[in-house]
């Protein structure tokens, strides 16, 4: 006797039956029901991939200014590029190119204005893999309606430090802040979450993966890490998209379901777990979101 | 890709849908549960099928999205009643799966009941579904060193426990289909 015995049903047995094929009538039926609800896509991050309208690349060496489409009165033009950052603005988008991001913030904002946003670039610290990427932006004022601000990012055809696409009420009329990464200190917190690459199980873990695992399993990896813990807690809908906030380690059970884990700092980690099934929505006491957070705020 | 969603939802779907079926029944005590995750999961695909890989990928990733399914099913909970009625009662007319399993009374199934419910899936991925550790890195979206480490560890707490029952290990533990 084997592991392969205590089975309750093989694959070859339940292919010889009705009830194991694709079409069968159970399985038809059950296919068809599906296939007649109308896909509504789950919304996923940002996309990676994308389409980077070229602007001219100005290399670190022409440090020169390039700006196109000015207005006969002196308005805001509609592309801007100097040695550290090209921006485009659309009718309701920019397109920007960081080409030098160890460049000095102020050479940020000067592109961002240049385009008629009352724009400030501020340095802000991340994880190594985000050092040198757009953050934000932060918006402060009245959006006008019917607007809202989504970002992209590519890598293919760019030929710059890093490419991307922030979709953005041109006209409105608040400050804008917008963050390049810089490297963070040890223990810094991170203004955006890192991914977790640790190598663990004595061997090296590409990528580490927490989805699904429970909370006791990457406590301990986590431990083994030497990363500080914190937890977000959330509750799913049916359609896959979820709400938490911060909650405090004690309300945390080692059962519940892990769905994702992001590094806060080069030794810190948030946790993010599904509440558990008895737990009803927003009952666990809220706490203030992490450090690191504010570094668009003066 | 080139394919429109439902002529590769309905190639997944005739491709995967035995070991699915199988992958939930083995896994649930009653034939209603592990038809629930059937319609769960392959409903999970029709909504993500763009992010379904290709070829024997997509049986992996099924499995993948089943595992979670499981995980966060209740029991007797039902979220696909109606969908599924059909495949209950031809489920409940199968004489294969139709009647409760009864308890394994088997010292070998008495150990592997013990074991973690880590320990339990890694073992039965393996000797169940026959995949190997590359297969199974996928299934539990870790990596393939990962995945080796810790059927290693499962086999030697699940070796152990047959030892401390008895049983003569270097036969129980040979798994169909692996060389582990």
């Amino acid at each position: 006797m084997n592991i392969a015995d205590l089975a309750r049903v093989r694959d070859e047995q339940l292919a010889g039956e009705p009830v194991g094929q694709a079409s069968g009538a159970g399985a038809r039926a059950l296919m068809e029901s599906i296939m007649a609800e109308e896909r509504v896509p789950v919304r996923r991050r940002a996309p990676r991939r994308g389409r980077w309208l070229a602007l001219g690349v100005v290399t670190a060496a022409a440090a020169t200014v390039l700006a196109v489409g000015v207005p006969p009165f002196g308005g805001p033009v509609t592309q801007y590029a100097n040695a550290a950052v090209s921006v485009k603005a659309g009718d309701d988008y920019l397109e920007v190119a960081i080409n030098d991001p160890e460049a000095e913030a102020e050479k940020f904002t000067e592109a961002f204005r240049a385009v008629g946003l009352d724009a400030v670039v501020k340095k802000a610290p991340v994880a190594p893999e985000d050092v040198g990427k757009l953050l934000g932006p932060i918006m402060d004022g009245e959006f006008p309606p019917g607007t809202g601000v989504k970002g992209s990012w590519t890598t293919e055809n760019c030929a710059s430090a890093w490419c991307g696409k922030v979709a953005i009420p041109i006209h409105f009329k608040g400050k804008v802040i917008f963050g390049i990464g810089r490297p963070a200190a040890p223990g810094e917190p991170y203004a955006t979450r890192g991914l977790v690459s640790p190598a663990a199980d004595g061997g090296p873990i590409d990528g580490y993966k927490a989805r699904g695992k429970q909370v006791s399993e990457v406590r301990a990896d986590m431990e083994r890490l030497g990363l500080k813990i914190t937890y977000v807690v959330m509750w799913s809908n049916p359609d896959g998209s979820g709400e938490g906030y911060r909650v405090e380690d004690a309300y945390i059970k080692d059962d519940w379901i892990v769905h994702h884990v992001r590094k806060t700092a080069s030794d810190a980690a948030e946790v993010t777990v599904e509440a558990g099934p008895d737990v009803p929505k927003d009952s666990l006491p809220k706490v203030p979101l992490r450090e690191g957070l504010d570094w668009w705020k003066d | 890709m080139g394919v429109d969603p439902e002529s590769r939802f309905e190639e997944i779907y005739g491709s995967s849908y035995g070991p699915l079926l199988g992958y939930a029944l083995r896994r649930c005590s009653d034939p209603d549960d592990a038809a629930d995750v059937v319609a769960e999961t392959f409903m999970v695909a029709w909504r993500r099928i763009e992010e379904v890989p290709k070829g024997d990928e997509a049986r992996l990733w099924l499995f993948g999205v089943a595992r979670n399914v499981l995980a966060n099913q209740r029991r007797g909970e039902r979220r696909h009643e109606q969908r599924t009625a059909a495949l209950r009662a031809q489920l409940a007319a199968t004489p294969l799966v139709a009647e409760p399993p009864g308890e394994d009374l088997s010292q070998l199934g008495r150990v592997f009941r013990a074991l973690s419910e880590d320990d339990k899936e890694l073992l039965a991925l393996v000797a169940w579904e026959r995949l190997d550790p590359g297969q199974i890195a996928r299934v539990l979206g870790i990596s393939r060193n990962a995945t080796r480490v810790r059927l290693y560890r499962a086999r030697k707490r699940f070796a152990r426990g047959l030892a401390e029952a008895g049983i003569d290990c270097s036969r129980a533990v040979a798994m169909e289909g692996s060389n582990l």
